[in-house]
């Protein structure tokens, strides 16, 4: 009997299946039948990467998007350090669907006949030409035809924004063409430098729509930019990305934010990175004369000429459909009433992302990020995702300076002396009363923002927060956070916070009190140091966290359902310290960590909704085993874990000890993570070569759901290879094979 | 509070609200008709069809409501499909298929992505030819063709 031949994938499901492969694959793909060839040439061609330090590779890509253009809907161009070379002439022909001219001497151009244009025009309406025709190379002339047809539809919309003037310019290319203009212009400037050209000529019939263009390389490409950029179809692009990564000697690279919201109303998502990038306005800037949204800040850049004419193609009052936007630092340091007033315009703004390889020495003089702060709370509202990597002042709370009048307490704080201070040394004890002011004022500071009544914060809806690299993140904020972060559910704190003085030495420069005078009867009775510290309070300076800090704002935050507090250390006293505490109260008097007593650990808020934990519990290496069952089971009250992870990326010598010896068994209590928990990361260091097996086929057992075990080994002090193989031994065994986790990893270090 | 759906052989099945409502389809079309005990016809999915589909909503009825990430390339994903899931769709190729554009009908991305998944891991690694085989197709390039198809897409061959 014939076995009946499966049905075939019906088409419309092709491009579903398509999406899940990679290029390989769908070379493959392409090569099964016409139907199959038809539906993968679409996601081949749709999205490509032109990186121009792989010449080979490229060659054989260029000539085959040439006569496919029509299927690009993402180009990501990357270049190296020194430009991209004869790749630029094929980036623009790829993406503009224009010949090679970016090299061309100008002064070799010859004036374009009467019959040349009217030959181009011929070719103008193209757009829907057959696929993989492709077209004949263009002569100079041809492109000079365009130029001046482009040239022509300025002149008579001198509104236009620059990628609408571009897409204008096709359309002119289609109305007659008055050979005497095209002849006038050449007239006029024999000589018109590349980048006016560039700028001037226009897309081909054959540009691509594309929705996606990414632009990565340093500021020696910054005209094939800016060409690109002029010319790009302004109603179909939804993402760009341009990452400057190196302006040159003593250069910086300005973007003119506005001029592309301007020009490209439909992005949802920008990204203008690097921290050579200087966000100037064209509107704002002295020189009214700079048309570009890019030009390099050099005196030798040429391409800064042109139309000066304010776009008012979009209306201003109109909200933007952006959702992504990422910058660098330096946007924080623009200045002026207006400095931020293109926010006005970012109604539907939901996430941003700062990142920064500057250094703060360089960034935070100027920066001014309660003034971004506060324009970003009043006009985008929906801002819900703030994700910041490297040094950059960004504040996510409004600290108002105190006004001298209301610090009359600090005065008598500071007037303040214990009697037992007068039985001792001045100076000794004048350093006592310093160090016993500093804490008064740092409580007094703790039980305000708890309350929640000075800090207002600047976004209202955060659900996701991430901070990496060297950043700012202040107790202040993160205390504040905890109280008011009623929609905070993501949370990672990557890096510690940075050890570099200049961030916490900003402070509001506008606010009205700045400027208030100290009272006499305050100067009088304080010292240099007792002054800079009450100064630093009335100030609001912020200042670092430390694993205290990180566990109060666990107690106080009650909606997280991701934490990873992975870049900071979070120690085992800091979570114990409640219990001492709570002790020393009750009792009067205070149990070290190996004391007597039952072992209390301090709620956290978030103990019912947290679904993903990432720390790395830092304990010292004399801790008492029942101090570390009691971490054990305090981190058994998490009830819906799906992915623990205590696995430090600072990597201490000393962690939690998953052993029964120090009470595992205790994160895994009736009705807790067991019947959740898919992913576990431990150290298991302490684990013995022949109880491996045992702890595999144990936590497979109390947790139906675990599918993921990453185990680290730090050999601190033995034989790396002989315990490395000993360790990985227990992986070999059949019942660990057959258990019902199927990914069990080791990493050795 | 149950519902009941109507497959295109006219067989009902009576399934919680909150499982018929993993389909973003019938969630619509309940709040558009209120509170009714009028069945929902189904006239694209059979019984079959249907039968397996509800079974995939039951398994998943708590699971959370996908977000998609920014960054997600659903190029790299096509691996982490769950051990349940991955036996749930060891089928036969047409059911398969019906499972996929039943899911596409109604509008449950999960089971659309876990079917999606399951067909890519089919095709990957494969040569043309063994694709052919494996979903019974006929190749009908012309010798010339196939050359000129391989070398003008040379470049993706080791991509």
């Amino acid at each position: 009997m014939s076995v009946p031949a499966p049905k075939q994938i019906p088409p419309e499901l092709l491009t579903l299946i398509f999406d899940q492969l990679s290029t390989k694959d769908l070379y493959q793909c392409l090569l099964v039948s016409r139907l199959w060839h038809n539906q993968a040439q679409a996601h081949v061609y749709s999205n490509v990467t032109l990186d121009t330090t792989k010449r080979r590779h490229n060659q054989s890509l260029v000539l085959a998007l040439k006569s496919r253009r029509h299927l690009l809907r993402k180009v990501e161009w990357r270049s190296g350090r020194l430009g991209s070379g004869a790749f630029e002439d094929d980036l623009l022909d790829i993406v503009l669907d224009y010949g090679p001219v970016v090299n061309t001497p100008a002064a070799a151009v010859t004036i374009p006949a009467i019959n040349d244009l009217a030959a181009d025009k011929g070719n103008t309406d193209n757009n829907t030409r057959k696929l993989g025709r492709g077209h004949p190379s263009r002569s100079l002339s041809r492109s000079f035809s365009r130029l001046a047809s482009v040239f022509r539809s300025k002149s008579i919309q001198t509104t236009a924004a620059p990628a609408t003037t571009a897409a204008t310019a096709i359309d002119a290319t289609t109305a007659d063409i008055d050979a005497a203009t095209a002849t006038d212009v050449v007239a006029a400037d024999p000589k018109p430098d590349v980048s006016t050209i560039t700028r001037l000529m226009g897309p081909g019939p054959n540009r691509p729509t594309l929705q996606h263009f990414t632009f990565a390389a340093d500021y020696l490409t910054g005209t094939l930019l800016e060409t690109v950029l002029f010319n790009l179809t302004p109603t179909t692009l939804t993402t760009l990305e341009v990452y400057i990564k190196y302006a040159g000697p003593a250069q910086s690279y300005d973007v003119d934010i506005e001029m592309i919201l301007e020009a490209y109303p439909c992005l949802k998502n920008l990204c203008l990175d690097g921290s050579v990038l200087r966000y100037t306005s064209r509107r704002r800037s002295e020189d009214s004369t700079v048309p570009s949204a890019f030009s390099a800040n050099s005196t030798s850049a040429s391409f800064t000429t042109g139309a000066a004419k304010e776009p008012e193609i979009f209306d201003i009052h109109q909200q933007h459909r952006l959702e992504a936007f990422t910058f660098g630092p330096n946007l924080l340091r623009r200045e002026g009433a207006d400095a931020f007033l293109f926010v006005k315009r970012l109604g539907n703004l939901k996430r941003i992302r700062v990142r920064s390889t500057t250094s703060y020495a360089e960034c935070a003089p100027k920066s001014r990020p309660w003034d971004f702060g506060r324009a970003l709370k009043a006009h985008c509202p929906k801002l819900e995702s703030i994700d910041i990597d490297g040094p950059v002042v960004f504040w996510l709370f409004d600290l108002p300076i105190l006004p001298y009048d209301q610090l009359p307490h600090i005065t008598a704080m500071v007037q303040q002396s214990p009697s037992y201070l007068l039985a001792i040394p001045a100076e000794l004890a004048q350093l006592l009363k310093d160090k016993r002011l500093r804490l008064q004022l740092m409580d007094e500071e703790q039980e305000e923002l708890l309350e929640g009544k000075t800090a207002v914060s600047f976004f209202p809806q955060l659900k996701k927060l991430i901070v990496d690299g060297d950043h700012s993140l202040s107790v202040q904020d993160l205390f504040s956070l905890g109280v008011q972060g009623r929609f905070l559910t993501h949370l990672e704190i990557l890096r510690p916070a940075t050890r570099h003085t200049e961030p916490w030495e900003v402070y509001d420069k506008d606010d009205k009190n700045i400027d208030s005078a100290p009272t006499p009867t305050l100067l009088s009775a304080v010292g240099p140091r007792a002054i800079r510290m009450v100064e630093q309070r009335r100030l609001q300076l912020r200042r670092s966290f430390d694993s205290r800090d990180v566990i109060l704002f666990l107690q106080l935050c009650s909606s997280l359902r991701f934490l990873s507090v992975t870049g900071c250390s979070v120690t085992s006293e800091s979570l114990v310290d409640s219990y001492i505490a709570a002790l020393t109260s009750a009792t009067g008097s205070s149990t070290g960590q190996g004391g007597v007593g039952t072992p209390f650990i301090r709620p956290w808020a978030c103990e019912d909704t947290l679904e993903t934990l990432k720390i790395g519990l830092d304990v010292p290496p004399d801790y008492p085993k029942e101090h570390h069952a009691t971490l054990w089971k305090y981190l058994g009250r998490f009830k819906k874990l799906r992915h623990l992870s205590l696995v430090p990326t600072l990597k201490p010598r000393w962690v939690l000890i998953p052993t029964f010896d120090h009470g595992v068994e205790g994160l895994f209590p009736e009705g807790g993570m067991s019947e959740t928990l898919e992913k576990l990361e431990l150290v298991a260091t302490w684990w013995e070569a022949s109880v491996g097996k045992e702890m595999v086929l144990w936590l497979a057992k109390s947790c139906p759901k675990l599918k993921d075990l990453n185990l680290e080994y730090h050999f601190l002090f033995s034989d790396f290879t002989t315990m490395d193989v000993r360790h990985r031994a227990f992986l070999e065994e059949e019942e660990v094979k057959k258990c019902s986790i199927k990914n069990i990893d080791v990493l050795s270090w | 509070m149950t519902v009941i759906l109507v497959s295109s052989d006219n067989q009902d099945f009576k399934v919680d609200k909150e499982v018929a409502e993993r389909s973003i389809l019938i969630k619509n079309m309940l709040e558009d008709v209120g509170e009714s005990d009028s069945p929902i016809p189904l006239p694209n999915v059979t019984s079959a069809v249907l039968t397996k589909v509800i079974e995939y909503c039951e398994h998943h009825r708590n699971d959370p409501v996908q977000v998609p990430e920014e960054t997600d390339d659903p190029r790299k994903r096509s691996n982490d499909i769950e051990e349940w899931d991955m036996k749930f769709m060891q089928v036969d190729q047409e059911m398969l298929f019906e499972i996929i554009l039943a899911a596409n009908y109604l509008d449950i991305k999960p089971l659309l992505d876990v079917g999606c998944k399951t067909v890519a891991n089919i095709i990957k690694g494969k040569t043309p030819e063994e694709i052919r085989k494996a979903f019974n197709i006929v190749n009908d390039f012309t010798p010339e063709e196939e050359a000129q198809i391989k070398k003008e897409n040379e470049w993706a061959e080791d991509r």
